[in-house]
């Protein structure tokens, strides 16, 4: 040995099985921890690559935001302005190819198609179009389309086929396929299902004259913002929206936002147990080498040359460990992406490996391992030299060091989550409610609380450890010996006991929060549909239908249908933002009974009423507090040259979801007046009490004749449930590796105990033991500290969730409700994950020679 | 290391021919104890261990100190050697005041100028046998391989009898092997002072009158300074000089002199005559 440092090096060999167990499970919390960064980075380039791939080269977009678009007039206001050098004019509507509605007409309506309008001389200019085949539009062509190869692949189309589009004119209009562009096009909502054709090809079509929006490239010279500026100034005969790229890309990272903070919870918690590992370990290793360090110093090392070989010792595991970790985290990363498969209607792709992600990775693992480290190292160095004369190993850690370590690990991790918080719309942690992108907000207080709770679980555990294990030997008494021994071998050394438990804890408590968030959140969600939808079923329609359209009087008419409620969703103007609006029938509404005025909300037979006179709009709390909005204010909204004004006439608790929102609620004469909605998208049908069962079969049958899609409340919430779940289940999968690595430092700590006692163990099994009891007071050990445990995580846990509900019930009222089998199942898997981690010690135990035993020293 | 001298042979045999100035350096003490007490707290007692023990050790003298079990005989090698500290009095060992310093120079003291060989042999059990010897040059930042350092380390070996072995681990050496790393290993540094306690505690008979005889051959040959705790009256009747304690004092002290024959029998009717 050339220099001491190398015994560091000994030190981790000759206990090369701990040192393994303790990489391991830094390489776990660094797998998760990388996995949600490289997650994380995956759903932003993905939400880059999208916004660029809508915009193009554009620097600015002029949406309409009525649903009858922009007129020719403002079009050519736009394209004269001194700093547009191109203007890409474009039409974007849903329809249905003729040949899939007329195959099955009874059968569920088939996936609809987006008809792009474009001007094919400019859009070029602004919009790559990558062909796979054929070519693209020209100016000369009106009866001609490009498709995606997404929508060839899926219908079976080829250059050279027609393709039959269903139209609001004169039947469905034939269009050849002349081009084929790669993957799945530019316009997300799309799907892959898009079809370009001329602008005046699909304006026929439709029969419209506006367009959706207007894409511009600027003059050399001109920015983005000075153009926004010239063309604020002359727009003002309609209402529309001016986006940057930057813009759209922030809308579309908001809803990945809250995905992103709760999952990089999930890897704090879980390095939090990864970093008890390395303590519990590294305090192991000095309490083993007490002599041998006293010797050290007795021959003259100094506290700091100790010290350092016990950071050594960690810094070694912590790179080892972090180096795995960011491999295994790919693969992580990679199955979590291909879980969530998507944001919305952005589809994921592999996970982004950046130097930053694998740096900033490595870098927090191994702080960790040296944070969690530093204690063990301090104490290793205040071993006195006259501890070299000591027969056995010294006393166990004091509280007052314990809870220092706890406090600044904390902190480390603490302060490493907050500097790669993703930032977003909300700034906090939460959970989108499906690909509508409804979102439940935690903020970063719910996060960090619970968190904190975590901590504080911890240091709480060993008051209240002794009960429990007294209370978990009690079905293990008839083992009397064995259970005695093991809850005596628990107590020997309450530093260590707490700490293995303690990550137990951790990864329990993370894992029922979750469930208990889930299940309530789910709740919530359900509760909000219910509170807000004026029926039990719904008719969807990809196009907008007038109200008093023949087809939805035919339904209104079928026996047991009490009411069909229209429900027309639009963008608003208001603020220079746009504003989720939803057209409603005040009188359905007030028949109905549904939705829950506040206090000082106004009274809703005056409110529903003033909507359908005109002038007036009822909004939801969250605006309301958001924006300072009272009964009685009047709110402005920039539909053209004259601004509409509408009284607040209520306020409800939760209004109708829409996008990320909750929309406000205005009368059918105000939509299809000023604000320019053509008719509803959504039909809310309400059945007369016990003929649900008869009526909605015709129901259905009638609404598919006129292609409007039709759903019953229930399945709705499930859609929602569903994707909910699908998001829980993921994080709870990452919580569960919290609870691995708790199981990882249950085998050093019963290893370690194992040795301590193996002199111990010889005169048991001299005195008449047999090694299956002692196989039995080794597990026994493990199970009582596994269920004390996880006791106290189930119960740690359903604190937190009952925060993290709280929180985000934003005054649902909800009677918290735990999920108590999943609980049960929880604890039940804490104990089995701690007896499956004493096997090998209790082996090890088990099989030692009677004799050597009884040499040891 | 400063040289040890010879320590003066027992007054019996006096040698008058001898000078003043050897005189004087060979009655230089190179250990000094004064008034020393230590009192340890155990739950709400005190118990005073060392009451007020004052000694001198001169250079090259091997001074044994002996005593019952709880006697304390233990804890003045300790403060002695500056393992600890007193709760008064002082140590001076070559001219420092070792019970005044910090523990960074009681550190260097330490490693520049003690040696301790322990009963339980105290070797790295992950580190050989030249691994082990080589300890107080590693922790000192030399590299034990080269040079003086790695000639030391090999005379070392060989005095104890151990070359051939400096690749073996302690757990292939047998007790008396292990102990004679330990004291190869307290001797390498060629220390002003060499300390052991009870170090044949754990050994046979035979086995633990070969490490006495050699810890006697490096203080008669070498000069090499040592004070020895022990309970065996035959352990220490290899001594030059015996110090006898009892309830905390040094009870008595009993010249044997340097002799070639270390025979135990006058030590022994001295301490039965004490009542030990």
């Amino acid at each position: 040995m050339r220099r001491l440092s190398s015994l560091a090096w000994r030190n981790l060999q000759a206990r090369l099985l701990r040192s393994l167990l303790t990489a391991a499970g830094v390489a776990l919390g660094v797998a998760v921890l990388f996995a949600s960064l490289s997650a994380s980075a995956t759903m932003d380039a993905a939400v880059a690559r999208a916004a660029a791939d809508e915009m193009g080269h554009s620097a600015l977009r002029v949406q309409a935001l009525e649903e009858r678009g922009l007129s020719a007039a403002t079009v050519a206001v736009v394209t004269r302005a001194s700093g547009v050098a191109v203007a890409a004019p474009a039409l974007e509507r849903q329809t249905y190819l003729a040949a899939s509605l007329t195959a099955s007409p009874s059968a569920k309506l088939p996936a609809p198609v987006t008809v792009l309008g474009i001007d094919p001389v400019a859009e070029p200019k602004l919009h790559d179009l990558p062909l796979s085949g054929g070519r693209l539009l020209t100016a000369a062509d009106s009866s001609s389309a490009v498709i995606t190869e997404t929508l060839a692949s899926q219908e079976g189309l080829r250059i050279g086929d027609s393709i039959a589009l269903n139209g609001s004119g004169s039947g469905p209009a034939s269009l050849a396929i002349v081009g084929i562009v790669t993957g799945d096009g530019s316009v997300p909502d799309a799907a892959g299902r898009l079809v370009i054709a001329p602008l005046s090809t699909a304006q026929t079509l439709f029969a419209v004259t506006g367009v959706t929006r207007v894409d511009l490239g600027t003059r050399p010279g001109v920015s983005a913002d000075e153009l926004m500026g010239q063309l604020e100034a002359t727009i003002q005969t309609e209402p529309y929206l001016l986006e940057k790229t930057a813009d759209t890309a922030d809308s579309l990272r908001a809803d990945t936002a809250d995905f992103r903070g709760t999952l990089l919870l999930v890897a704090a918690v879980v390095l939090f147990a990864g970093a008890f590992l390395i303590f519990n370990t590294l305090s192991m290793t000095v309490t083993e080498r007490s002599r041998d360090v006293g010797l050290l110093r007795a021959a003259g090392a100094t506290r700091t040359q100790v010290m350092g070989l016990v950071l050594l010792q960690a810094l070694v595991l912590g790179v080892a460990g972090s180096i795995v970790g960011v491999v295994a985290g790919i693969g992580l990363s990679s199955l979590t992406l291909s879980w969530v498969n998507s944001t919305g209607p952005i589809s994921l792709d592999a996970p982004d490996i950046s130097l930053g992600s694998v740096s900033l990775a490595l870098l927090i693992g191994v702080l960790v391992t040296l944070a969690a480290s530093l204690e063990p190292a301090w104490r290793a160095g205040r071993i006195p030299p006259v501890e070299a004369l000591r027969r056995g190993p010294r006393g166990a850690v004091a509280g007052a060091a314990r809870l220092r370590w706890l406090v600044l690990v904390f902190a480390v991790l603490a302060v490493a989550a907050l500097a790669v918080w993703p930032s977003g719309a909300s700034g906090g942690a939460g959970v989108s409610l499906g690909s509508g992108g409804q979102t439940l907000q935690f903020g970063i207080l719910g996060p960090l609380a619970v968190y904190g709770l975590m901590l504080v679980a911890v240091l709480i555990v060993p008051p209240i450890l002794g009960p429990l294990l007294w209370l978990a030997g009690i079905p293990l008494r008839v083992f009397r010996n064995e259970e005695r021994l093991a809850r005596s071998s628990l107590a020997r050394d309450v530093s260590r006991t707490t700490l293995t438990a303690g990550a137990l804890v951790m990864g329990l408590a993370m894992v029922v929060a979750l469930g208990t968030a889930a299940q309530n959140i789910r709740q919530i969600g359900a509760n909000w549909l219910t509170e807000t939808i004026p029926g039990s079923e719904l008719l969807t329609s990809i196009h907008s239908i007038s109200p008093t359209d023949p087809s939805i009087e035919e339904i209104a008419a079928l026996s047991g249908v009490k009411s069909v409620s229209p429900i027309g969703l639009l963008g608003v103007p208001l603020g220079g933002l746009r504003q989720e609006a939803a057209a409603i029938s005040g009188a359905d509404f007030a028949a109905d009974g549904r939705l829950v005025f506040v206090e000082g909300g106004g009274d809703s037979a005056t409110a529903f009423a003033a909507l359908d006179t005109g002038g007036a709009v009822i909004v939801p709390r969250s605006l309301a507090n958001g924006s300072n909005i009272r009964l009685g204010d009047t709110m402005s909204f920039a539909t053209g040259e004259t601004p509409t004004t509408l009284r607040v006439v209520g306020i409800v608790a939760h209004s109708i979801p829409a996008g990320s929102q909750e929309a406000i609620l205005i009368g059918w004469t105000d939509a299809m007046g000023p604000f320019g909605a053509s008719g509803a998208d959504v039909f809310a049908i309400r059945f007369q009490p016990g003929q649900e069962s008869t009526a909605r079969p015709a129901v259905d049958a009638t609404a598919s004749q006129y292609a409007l899609e039709s759903a019953d409340l229930g399945s709705v919430q499930g859609t929602v449930g569903d994707a909910l779940d699908r998001v829980f289940r993921l994080l709870d999968a990452m919580a569960l590796i919290a609870v691995l690595v708790a199981g990882l430092g249950m085998v050093n700590t019963l290893s370690m105990s194992v040795l301590e006692r193996v002199r111990e163990i010889g005169v048991l099994r001299a005195t008449g033991m047999s090694s299956r009891q002692v196989w039995a007071m080794v597990v026994m050990e493990a199970g009582m500290l596994g269920f004390a445990g996880s006791l106290i995580g189930a119960a740690v846990g359903l604190l937190a969730g009952g925060l993290l509900v709280a929180w985000s019930s934003g005054g649902f009222g909800l009677t918290f409700d735990p999920p108590w089998v999943s609980i049960a199942l929880a604890v039940v898997f804490g104990i089995l994950i701690s007896v499956t981690a004493s096997i090998y010690p209790a082996g090890v135990a088990s099989r030692q020679s009677i004799v050597r035993a009884l040499q040891h020293e | 290391m400063v040289p040890n001298t010879p320590p003066a042979p027992s007054p019996s045999v006096a040698d008058s021919s001898e000078t003043a100035p050897a005189r004087l350096a060979r009655d230089a003490s190179i250990l000094e104890a004064r008034d020393l007490t230590k009192v340890f707290r155990t739950g709400d007692r005190d118990v005073e261990v060392l009451r007020g023990i004052s000694l001198k050790v001169r250079r090259g003298e091997f001074v044994a100190v002996m005593g019952p079990s709880g006697s304390g005989k233990s804890t003045l090698l300790q403060l002695l050697g500056g393992l600890d500290r007193p709760t008064s009095g002082e140590v001076i060992l070559d001219g420092e005041v070792v019970s005044r310093l910090s523990d960074r120079e009681a550190t260097r003291l330490r490693r520049e100028k003690t040696g301790f060989v322990f009963q339980f042999f105290n070797l790295i059990p992950l580190l050989d046998v030249y691994e082990n010897v080589a300890l107080p040059f590693t922790i000192a930042g030399e590299d034990p391989r080269r040079g003086e350092t790695a000639a030391r380390i090999k005379d070392v070996l060989e005095m104890v009898g151990l070359s051939g072995r400096e690749r073996s681990r302690p757990d292939q050496l047998s007790a008396g092997e292990q102990q004679r790393v330990a004291l190869a290993r307290a001797l390498a540094g060629s220390p002003a002072l060499l300390l052991a306690d009870e170090p044949t505690g754990n050994l046979d008979y035979a086995t633990g009158g070969e490490i006495l005889d050699q810890l006697w051959r490096s203080c008669d040959q070498r000069g090499q300074t040592i004070v020895l705790v022990t309970h065996d009256a035959r352990a220490a009747a290899h001594a030059d000089r015996v110090l006898v304690l009892g309830d905390g004092k040094i009870r008595d002290e009993i010249q044997l002199g340097r002799r070639t024959d270390r025979d135990a029998r006058p030590l022994i009717t001295r301490l039965a005559q004490l009542g030990l």
